[in-house]
């Protein structure tokens, strides 16, 4: 008897293409919401991206209401409680985040404290700490990448402890998440790539990771293969609209995997890295991928042998011989990121990134052993070999 | 309840009290669990348990080591390491099935922090290294480590020779 089993959930609507953020009134409508508070950060706003949503508002004869611009790189449970209060005050009965993992994070954590009640983010640390249904949140991505749309975990700063909160449950989920091509036409063409990356990772992850199952698989290598079709054209021509919609499809169709099956030792390792180095999280993965996947070569080689059609295309995959497609597979993610570092400069290794000293790798190690993705990578890996793989993504070989 | 599941309940809470026990002699006599276990905060609970009448395996870090508080037919734990059916402890306790893969397989579910569990788990694994022959060790863990045999016989008799006087103690 196979003793298979796996579990499956999305139940975010979702929103994509042109003229998406114009059915937003409608959708709150049918939630029976007419006070949202929109969540965003200095940047979204600077770059017009508001106005989408205002006028989308405007020509359904409504306002979207407050707006709190606000919210930092790195937010904390300092923010998210002094948002949840102007919630409160302002008896808003929604939240729309417009902006990039931050800002859908601190939204998620606000949607916390407004649904459930509290003043305080520390009572709901953790994972299953909800017990029912949050208001209606309504996600507007403006950087593909993160896949916070359509995941069940929001990651948060303590402002006291200096340390970061994960929240997970099944109720972070957003009501409606929206891709629409204008909001993610003005990222500028290295962070596209990195996000790009990051979405790539959370696909390749998702898709050789122990917990990978069948739909998540499907939503795996569909948004693999789109990714690598789009991102080149993105970046040749950052105003490519359909290119840039597919990169925000595919960002949130590795999101839906991911969050099915889970990432491993890239994000563990990412994850710290970016913490201790200040390292944006998807150059993290970018610079990381090649030497985890050739870490975990021999457990996952058929997974990633698979990935090759979609990585190099299928004409290339037929002309290699089926016991080198999985080394021919980390080959052609390393020619992409090759390929960004020529067009956009995004760092290839760690001393490239000019952040990272050598002296902050044990740190790194010693963070990355505690991150729960380490549970579901397919091979495990404890200090040293993290040290390993970091000294290895160090400098490029000659 | 049938005949069969009355047995796997058996031996599941058999099983929860070898392990919960030798969790806390190994927190004493093993130098890598007592080290990993600087990781836990003081006086947190911790419990295995079956869902949705137990079995229940309670443990306490005390700052120092971990105290057993036994095994009952409910708790309530500051992290718990829930198992949706008594079916999946009798994998996991068979040694069929390793704690990661029956996180991905979505067996168990945790209620707590992530980086409390993957402590705990690192615990459980080195547990597992220690006091079951090579064979079924590596079928318990993701990776069995390079151990020196007399290593491993000192700290296994340490625990399993400990086992029969260990209390189980009141939380504190
Ligand atoms: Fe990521």
């Amino acid at each position: 008897m196979t003793s298979r089993y796996y579990e499956f959930y999305c139940p975010v609507k979702i929103l994509a293409g042109l003229k998406a953020l114009e059915h937003l009134p409608a959708e709150l409508a049918e939630r029976d919401c007419a006070a949202p508070m929109v969540l965003t950060d200095k940047g979204v706003r600077e770059a017009g991206l508001i106005k989408h949503v205002e006028i989308a508002f405007e020509e359904a004869g409504l306002s979207i209401g407050p707006v709190f611009d606000d919210i930092p790189p790195d937010s904390s449970t300092d923010v998210v409680e002094s948002i949840a209060r102007e919630f409160r005050e302002r008896d808003c009965d929604s939240l729309i985040a417009v902006g990039g993992g931050s800002v859908l994070d601190t939204a998620k954590a606000v949607n916390i404290l407004v649904s459930e009640g509290g003043e305080f983010l520390r009572a709901y640390v953790g994972a299953h700490k909800l017990t029912r249904p949050l208001k209606p949140l309504v996600a507007i991505a403006t950087t593909a990448g993160t896949g916070s749309e359509v995941t069940t975990v929001a990651v948060i700063k303590d402002t006291h402890k200096q340390k970061k909160d994960a929240f997970q449950s099944s109720h972070l989920m957003p009501a409606v998440a929206v891709i629409d091509p204008r909001m993610t036409l003005t990222v500028p063409p290295v962070i596209t790539a990195a996000t790009a990356m990051d979405a790539l990772t959370h696909a390749v992850e998702a898709f050789t990771c122990i917990a990978k199952n069948p739909l998540s698989d499907a939503y795996a290598s569909a948004a693999i293969k789109k990714i690598v079709t789009a991102l080149p054209l993105v970046l040749a021509e950052p105003g490519h609209t359909d290119a840039r919609l597919d990169l925000a499809e595919a960002a949130t169709m590795a999101g839906i995997a991911f969050s099915n099956s889970m990432v491993g030792l890239v994000h563990a390792i990412g994850h710290s890295l970016g913490a201790v180095c200040h390292l944006h999280h998807g150059t993290c993965m970018s610079l990381l991928l090649p030497y985890v996947l050739e870490y975990n070569f021999d457990a996952i080689q058929d997974d990633l042998g698979a990935l090759l059609p979609l990585l190099a295309g299928d004409k290339a995959a037929r002309a290699t011989p089926p016991e080198e497609r999985a080394r021919a597979s980390i080959a052609a993610i390393r020619d992409l990121r090759d390929e960004i570092f020529d067009a956009t400069q995004l760092p290839r290794s760690l001393s490239e990134a000019g952040k990272v000293e050598k002296s902050q790798l044990a740190k790194i190690a010693d963070l990355s052993v505690d991150d729960g993705a380490l549970m579901f990578n397919p091979v495990e890996a404890d200090r040293s070999d993290i040290l390993n793989i970091l000294e290895k993504a160090w400098s490029l070989p000659n | 309840m049938s005949i069969k599941s009355k047995l796997q309940r058996a031996y599941v809470s058999l099983m929860m009290r070898i392990v919960g026990r030798g969790l806390a002699i190994a927190s004493r006599v093993d130098s890598d669990t007592a080290y990993e276990l600087q990781h836990l905060p003081a006086e947190m609970t911790v419990a295995m348990r079956v869902y949705p009448n137990g079995p229940c395996c309670l443990l306490q870090h005390t700052g120092t080591d971990l105290s057993y508080l036994g095994v009952r037919d409910s708790c309530d734990a500051d992290m718990e390491i829930i198992f949706k059916h008594l079916q999946h402890a009798w994998l996991l306790y068979t040694f069929q099935e390793d704690t990661p893969t029956a996180f991905a397989r979505n067996r168990i579910v945790l209620d707590g922090e992530v980086h409390h569990a993957t402590v705990f788990n690192r615990c459980l694994s080195r547990l597992m290294i220690l006091i079951l022959p090579r064979l079924l060790a590596k079928r318990a863990v993701k990776r069995y480590p390079v151990i020196a045999l007399r290593d491993k016989f000192s700290l296994a008799s340490a625990i399993y020779l400990r086992m029969p006087f260990e209390r189980t103690r009141a939380a504190l």
